[in-house]
């Protein structure tokens, strides 16, 4: 064994390379994003979400929003139709922004209710990163944004919730009925 | 959403590269394909973020790295490893030759053998890897030569490599300290 450090090194790593077994990066980005949303608290529903409407346990067995005792309908009666998540128009959700909201038990009403105080897509992304509402509701928003997070009881799950499912301005505007 | 194909396209070009310069760094293949592994989950999960970041197969290492040296993760590959051990038996054997290294290697300081590998193997000037490791220039240059010092009488004979000085114009002062 005459060769150089570097080239004796660089068997050595090869030897690895060839017969390191490692996932596809699909697999990978599988493990990323399961584990993110667990340590986000998001819930295990698959497809089914569980809410209380007015003292009684309503199933959602589609993966839309929860509807809720404030009158919430599910909003995704569109998507769900189209369980491929081609949504029908670009205010529409998607089937992958209806489960993610589901889960988080995000309802109609309360995403209406940002959407009318004016939160934009970026604003509701900044609050689920800062992960310190408090502070944001402090530092960010106006009176009328404080007032409707206030009203709807948003947990930090469900805010994360939200920024995951990234609603666009038009998605928004059509939640809320505008 | 975080772009999967730039992603994929990353891990495909660079973890077997990193897994075979963690492997040189732990001496351990399975705990290098673990370390590499979480690493890119890691990456994942910060994607929109690390995309952006000059040298990303950097970050990549450093975090496989701070995986393996910590004890709890060594603990944990381990048993990873205890479970995987149908996958040990399927593995070629390694040459004597790269066995001696490998043993070599474990019998230096985690520190100098980091330097070394990031020097000759993923090719890092010294002020790469300071940047990388977080130790001044000096230090890197000090563990560097103690390193390659070390290997010497444990590994074969082999070339006596340039200097590093010839990366770092205008620090003489500092390797004269620490050599």
């Amino acid at each position: 064994m005459h060769d150089s450090l570097r080239t004796q090194l660089t068997q050595l790593a090869g030897y690895a390379s060839d017969n390191a077994r490692l996932d596809t990066p699909a697999a990978v980005r599988r493990h990323g994003t399961r584990r993110g949303r667990r340590r986000r608290g998001g819930a295990a529903l698959l497809g089914v979400g569980v809410v209380a409407a007015g003292g009684a346990i309503v199933t959602v067995a589609h993966p839309g929003l929860t509807g809720s005792g404030a009158g919430g309908a599910p909003a995704s009666s569109a998507s769900s139709a189209h369980p491929g998540g081609t949504p029908a128009s670009s205010a529409h959700l998607t089937a992958y922004q209806t489960t993610v909201l589901a889960k988080a038990h995000v309802t109609t009403a309360q995403v209406a209710a940002l959407a009318k105080a004016g939160f934009t897509p970026a604003q509701i992304r900044a609050l689920a990163e800062k992960n310190q509402l408090t502070a944001v509701l402090r530092a960010l928003l106006t009176p009328a944004e404080r007032a409707a997070l206030a009203n709807e009881h948003l947990s930090l799950a469900q805010m994360v919730a939200l920024a995951e499912a990234d609603l666009s301005r038009a998605q928004l505007a059509d939640l809320s009925g505008s | 959403m975080p772009k999967a194909d730039d992603f994929d396209e990353f891990y495909a070009t660079t973890s077997r590269r990193l897994v075979g310069q963690l492997f040189a760094m732990t001496g351990d293949l399975n705990e290098a394909e673990d370390a590499v592994q979480e690493a890119y989950i890691r990456a994942w999960q910060r994607w929109p973020r690390i995309q952006g970041y000059h040298d990303r197969e950097a970050w990549i290492r450093t975090v496989a790295y701070r995986i393996c040296v910590n004890a709890w993760s060594k603990a944990r590959n381990r048993l990873t490893a205890h479970h995987r051990a149908s996958r040990h038996a399927e593995q070629p054997e390694i040459s004597p030759d790269l066995l001696t290294l490998v043993s070599a290697l474990r019998k230096i300081p985690e520190p100098q053998r980091r330097v070394i590998v990031l020097h000759y193997l993923a090719g890092l000037s010294v002020e790469e890897m300071a940047a990388e490791t977080g130790a001044p220039a000096g230090t890197v240059k000090a563990r560097l030569a103690r390193g390659r010092k070390a290997l010497a009488p444990l590994v074969s004979d082999f070339d006596e490599p340039p200097s590093p000085r010839i990366h770092l114009a205008g620090q003489s002062r500092e390797t004269s300290a620490h050599a």
